[in-house]
C-alpha cells in the first residue's frame, strides 16, 4: 500500500473517530438555486439516492412524498412548475382558459405526444385518467379534484372541465399527481395494479422495480422532447440514513443524493468531487397546539378544550418564549429559513408578515395575568430517533421554562405520534408539511375544519370565509392579498405556530449537470447528464 | 433418532404457528392505524375508509389472521400494503440476499473465532491469549452501525477499494457480488466471531483439563491429535449450541447492516415494514424469519446429537 493511500485511509479513520461531531457550516455558504447547467454529453446512467422509498408508482393511489419526487421523471402532468415555482404548461400546450365564473376550464393539449407504450396521448386518454383519479374509491387524488363535476372531450386535442364551484388552485393541483396522465392501454391491462408497471408520458420510461427501494428507468423512445434527454438510464435507490447517503455520494456509488442532511454538508463541501445545491422548500415545520380536538382531527364539535393551551393568551406567551433564529442556529446549524407563514418565501404568493419575536418579559406578564399556577405543565410530542427533533424539543423546553412553562418531552415514533395527533391525544406537537405549489394546499391541510390533518381542531369562521374567497377567485393579486389577510389572522390565533421553512439540499457529483431542482423537492433528470 | 426428529418437527411447527399469532397480534396492537399510515398525506376520510375495507382492516383481528393463514398455506402471502408488490415474490428475491449475508458472516465468524479460540486456550496466559481476548471484547463492544460506517469511509471513500453499497446477484457477477458483500459480512461476523472465540476458548480449556485428554497424552498421541481430534470434537458441541443461540443476534444485526450497506435483504424489508405499518409485509417477513430460526435450531439439535454419541443412545437431546 502506498504512503498516500495509507494517509488517506488514516485520515478517513480519524475522521470517523469523531463521527459524533456534526458539521455546522451554517446554511448560507452553499450554492443556492437549481444545479448549474453545463454542457453534458449523451449517454450514461445515473444513480440517485433518495431518503425514502415511494409506495406505489401509480399517481392515482400514491400518498408518499418520495413518489412525488420520482414520478415526474416518467409520468408528466398536464402542467408543471418552473424554477420560480410558477405553473407552466407541460402536456397541455398552454395554461387553461378559465371562464369568468370560474366554472369551466378549457385545456388545449400538446400535439404529437405519445405514451411510453406508443399509445397516442389525446383528450380521451386525459379524460380516462382524470375520471379514474376522481372516481376510484381508493384514489388519493379524489379530494384534490373534487371540484370537477365533469370532464368532457371537446375534440382530440381539447378537454373541458366543468366545476361544481370555482376552485382557483385547480391549475396548480393539475401540476401535481392529480394531473399526471396515465396510459389508457396500460390502465385497461392492469387496472388497479397499474403501479407495478406504470406507463405514462415522460423523458424516461419505467423499466423495473426489482425491490421496493430500487426503481430503474430507461430513456423513452416515444418522448416528444427526447432530443433534450441525455441519459440512457436513471436508477432511484433508497438510502434512508442521511450520513450513509452522503457517504455513498462521496465514494461515487451514487451520483446524486437527495435530501442531504445539514450535518453532512460540511463533509460534502470539503470533497473535491461533490457539488451541493440548496433551494427553499415549499414545506414548513410547525408546532401544532391542541385547542379543540377532542373527537378526532377534522371531526366536530370544535369545542375549546379545558387546557391551558386552549387559551389564546397562553399560546401567545408560549410563542413569545421562542427565538426562531436561535433555534435555527442551535438545532439546524442555520439550515432552516425562520418564518411564521405557511406560504414559503419561494412562492410567488409569499408576502412578508411580522413574526412574533422572543420577548420573555411580555410572556411572563401574560402568564401572570392569566392567573394560572406556574409552572404550566405541557407535553410536547416530538419524533423519536430524530436527532434534530430531540434537540428542538430540548431547546423549546429550556426557552419555555423561562416564562413559566414546564414542558415534558414525549418522543414518539412517527406513525404513533401522527395517530395520536389525529386522535387529539396531545398537548403540543412538532410536525411538518412537505409543501405544495398553491397556498391553498399548504393551508387547508391543517386549517380547513374538515381536514383529516386538522390536529388542532381549528374552525375559525372568519378565517374560513377569507380562505374560501381566496380559493374561488382566479385573480392572482386578489388571492395574494387575501392570503396575507388570512395569514395575519392565523398569526393571531396561534393554533398552529409555523416556525421554519426547510432548505432542500441536493448533493451531486461534480461530473453531473442539468438537474432541475426546485422548491417542490422533485429531482428532475430530463436534461441531466455527465459533463463533457 | 427417527422419533427424535419427528418430535422435533412437531414442536417446531407448533412454535412457528404460535410465532405468527404473536406477531400478528403484536402488529395490530402497535399504536397507529395501518390505513392512515398508507394514506399518509391524504386528508379525505372516505379514502382512508376505502383502504381499510379493501385490505380487510375493518374485520376483527381473528378473522384477518385466519384469512391470512389460509392464503399463506397456499403460498400467497398477500400484497404489500405499502408498495402493492406481491409479498411472496419480494421475499423470494430478498431471502437469498440475507442468506448469503448471514452465511458469509457465519463463515467469517467461524473461520476467525474457532482458530483464535483454540490458540487462546492452547496458549493460555501468553500474549496470544491476551490479544485474542482483548480483540473479542472489542468485537463485542463495537456497534455494527459505527463499524460499518468506519469501513465505508476507509475502504470506499478513502481507499476506493470497495463499493459502499448495493447488491449484485452472485450469478450475475461473482466478483461484484463479493466486493459488495465482504464489508457487511465482516461487520456482521465480527460480533459473532467474538462470541465463538470466547466460547471456543472456554470449552477447549475445560476439555484440555479433562481426564481423557491426560489418558490420550499418556497413550503417546501427538499433541495435534489430542487437541485437533479429542479436545476439539468435544468442545465443538458447546460452540455449535452457542452459534445456534446467536442466530437471533445475527438476524437483528442483519437489519442494521443491510440499512448501512443498502442491501435489499430481509432485514431492510423488516424495518421498512415496521415503520410503514405494512402489516402484510411484516407478517411475511416474520413467517420466514421465524421459520429460519426454528429450522436452524432444529438443525443444531440434530447436529448436537450426531456429534455426541451418548445423546444418540439416550434417544435424543
Amino acid at each position: 500500500m502506498s504512503i498516500r493511500k495509507l494517509t488517506k485511509a488514516s485520515t478517513a479513520v480519524i475522521a470517523v473517530a469523531v463521527l459524533g461531531v456534526t458539521g455546522c457550516a451554517g446554511g448560507q455558504d452553499i450554492q443556492a438555486g437549481p444545479t448549474p447547467q453545463q454542457e453534458v454529453s449523451k449517454g450514461g446512467s445515473i444513480v440517485v439516492a433518495m431518503s425514502g422509498a415511494p409506495d406505489t408508482l401509480d399517481a392515482t393511489f400514491t400518498s408518499s412524498k418520495h413518489a412525488t419526487y420520482v414520478l415526474p421523471n416518467f409520468c408528466e402532468a398536464l402542467f408543471s412548475i418552473n424554477a420560480d415555482l410558477e405553473v407552466i404548461p407541460q402536456l397541455a400546450s398552454e395554461l387553461p382558459t378559465i371562464s369568468d365564473d370560474g366554472l369551466a376550464y378549457t385545456i388545449k393539449l400538446g400535439d404529437g405526444i405519445k405514451f411510453n407504450d406508443g399509445t397516442d396521448f389525446d383528450a380521451t386518454a386525459v379524460k380516462i385518467s382524470l375520471d379514474r383519479a376522481k372516481e376510484n374509491p381508493l384514489s388519493a387524488r379524489a379530494s384534490g379534484l373534487k371540484s370537477i363535476a365533469e370532464v368532457k372531450v371537446v375534440d382530440p386535442s381539447t378537454i373541458e372541465l366543468t366545476l361544481s364551484s370555482p376552485n382557483a388552485p385547480l391549475t396548480s393541483v393539475l401540476a401535481n399527481r392529480e394531473g399526471m396522465i396515465l396510459s389508457p392501454t396500460q390502465i385497461e391491462k392492469l387496472g388497479d395494479d397499474f403501479g407495478t408497471d406504470p406507463v405514462c408520458v415522460g423523458p424516461f420510461s419505467f423499466d423495473s422495480r426489482p425491490s421496493a427501494d430500487r426503481i430503474e428507468l430507461k430513456k423513452s423512445e416515444f418522448y416528444y422532447d427526447k432530443d433534450k434527454v441525455n441519459l440512457d438510464a436513471v436508477t432511484f435507490v433508497t438510502i434512508t440514513q442521511p450520513n450513509v447517503r452522503s457517504t455513498n455520494l462521496l465514494s461515487g456509488d451514487v451520483d446524486v443524493a437527495n435530501d442531504v442532511g445539514p450535518a453532512d454538508v460540511a463533509k460534502l463541501k470539503s470533497s473535491s468531487n461533490v457539488d451541493v445545491t440548496q433551494v427553499t422548500s415549499l414545506g414548513y415545520q410547525l408546532i401544532t397546539i391542541n385547542v379543540a380536538n377532542s373527537n378526532g382531527a377534522g371531526k366536530p364539535p370544535y369545542e375549546l378544550l379545558d387546557a391551558p393551551m386552549a387559551n389564546p393568551d397562553i399560546r401567545k406567551a408560549f410563542e413569545l418564549s421562542l427565538d426562531r433564529d436561535a433555534i435555527n442556529e442551535v438545532v439546524y446549524g442555520g439550515f432552516k429559513v425562520p418564518g411564521c407563514s405557511p406560504i414559503s418565501p419561494s412562492s410567488p404568493f409569499f408576502t412578508q408578515v411580522e413574526c412574533t419575536k422572543q420577548n420573555i418579559e411580555e410572556a411572563k406578564k401574560i402568564i401572570a395575568a392569566s392567573g394560572l399556577a406556574t409552572p404550566i405543565p405541557v407535553t410536547l410530542t416530538v419524533k423519536a430517533s430524530d436527532d434534530e427533533q430531540a434537540k428542538l424539543g430540548t431547546v423549546i423546553q429550556s426557552m419555555a421554562e423561562k416564562v413559566g412553562f414546564n414542558i415534558t418531552l414525549k418522543p414518539s415514533e412517527s406513525t404513533t405520534g401522527g395517530n395520536a395527533a389525529i386522535a387529539g391525544d396531545f398537548d403540543i406537537y412538532a410536525n411538518g408539511w412537505s409543501g405544495r405549489v398553491d397556498p391553498a394546499q399548504n393551508i387547508d391541510v391543517f386549517w380547513a375544519p374538515k381536514s383529516a390533518l386538522n390536529y388542532s381542531g381549528v374552525d375559525d369562521k372568519e378565517l374560513n370565509k377569507v380562505l374560501d374567497e381566496a380559493e374561488t377567485t382566479s385573480d392572482f393579486d386578489t388571492r395574494k392579498s387575501l392570503y396575507k389577510t388570512a395569514v395575519e389572522r392565523m398569526l393571531q390565533d396561534r393554533n398552529y405556530i409555523v416556525m421554519f421553512h426547510d432548505q432542500l439540499i441536493l448533493g451531486s457529483g461534480k461530473n453531473v449537470s442539468g438537474i432541475e431542482y426546485y422548491g417542490d423537492g422533485v429531482v428532475r433528470m430530463k436534461t441531466a447528464g455527465f459533463i463533457e | 433418532m427417527k422419533w427424535f426428529i419427528m418430535r422435533k418437527v412437531g414442536t417446531s411447527l407448533l412454535t412457528l404457528l404460535i410465532a405468527t399469532m404473536v406477531v400478528f397480534i403484536g402488529v395490530q396492537a402497535l399504536p397507529g392505524d395501518t390505513a392512515e399510515v398508507m394514506t399518509a398525506e391524504v386528508t379525505d376520510p372516505a379514502v382512508i375508509q376505502a383502504i381499510r375495507a379493501k385490505y380487510g382492516l375493518d374485520q376483527p383481528v381473528p378473522v384477518q389472521y385466519v384469512k391470512w393463514m389460509e392464503n399463506a398455506i397456499q403460498g400467497d402471502l398477500g400484497q404489500s400494503a405499502q408498495t402493492k408488490l406481491s409479498v411472496s415474490s419480494v421475499l423470494a428475491d430478498r431471502i437469498p440476499v440475507t442468506l448469503e449475508l448471514a452465511g458469509l458472516a457465519l463463515l467469517i465468524a467461524v473461520l476467525i473465532g474457532i482458530p483464535l479460540g483454540i490458540m487462546a486456550a492452547v496458549r493460555q496466559g501468553t500474549w496470544w491469549d491476551y490479544a485474542s481476548t482483548t480483540g473479542s471484547l472489542l468485537g463485542l463492544s463495537v456497534p455494527h452501525f459505527w463499524l460499518g460506517l468506519l469501513f465505508i469511509l476507509a475502504f470506499s471513500v478513502g481507499l476506493g477499494w470497495l463499493p459502499a453499497s448495493g447488491y449484485v446477484p452472485f450469478f450475475e457477477s461473482p466478483l461484484q457480488n463479493l466486493a459488495r458483500m465482504i464489508m457487511p459480512a465482516v461487520v456482521l461476523g465480527t460480533g459473532l466471531a467474538a462470541v465463538v472465540m470466547r466460547q471456543m476458548r472456554s470449552s477447549m480449556l475445560e476439555s484440555l483439563s479433562a481426564d481423557y485428554i491426560r489418558t490420550a497424552r499418556a497413550k503417546g498421541l501427538s499433541e495435534r491429535a489430542v487437541i485437533g481430534i479429542h479436545a476439539l470434537r468435544n468442545s465443538l458441541t458447546t460452540v455449535l449450541t452457542v452459534v445456534g443461540l446467536q442466530l437471533g443476534a445475527l438476524i437483528s444485526g442483519v437489519v442494521i447492516t443491510e440499512q448501512i450497506f443498502v442491501i435489499p435483504g430481509l432485514g431492510k424489508m423488516t424495518l421498512d415494514a415496521v415503520f410503514s405499518r405494512d402489516y402484510i409485509g411484516l407478517q411475511g417477513v416474520v413467517l420466514v424469519t421465524a421459520a429460519a430460526y426454528i429450522l436452524v435450531n432444529f438443525l443444531v439439535d440434530v447436529a448436537y446429537v450426531l456429534l455426541n454419541p451418548r445423546l444418540r443412545l439416550g434417544g435424543g437431546a
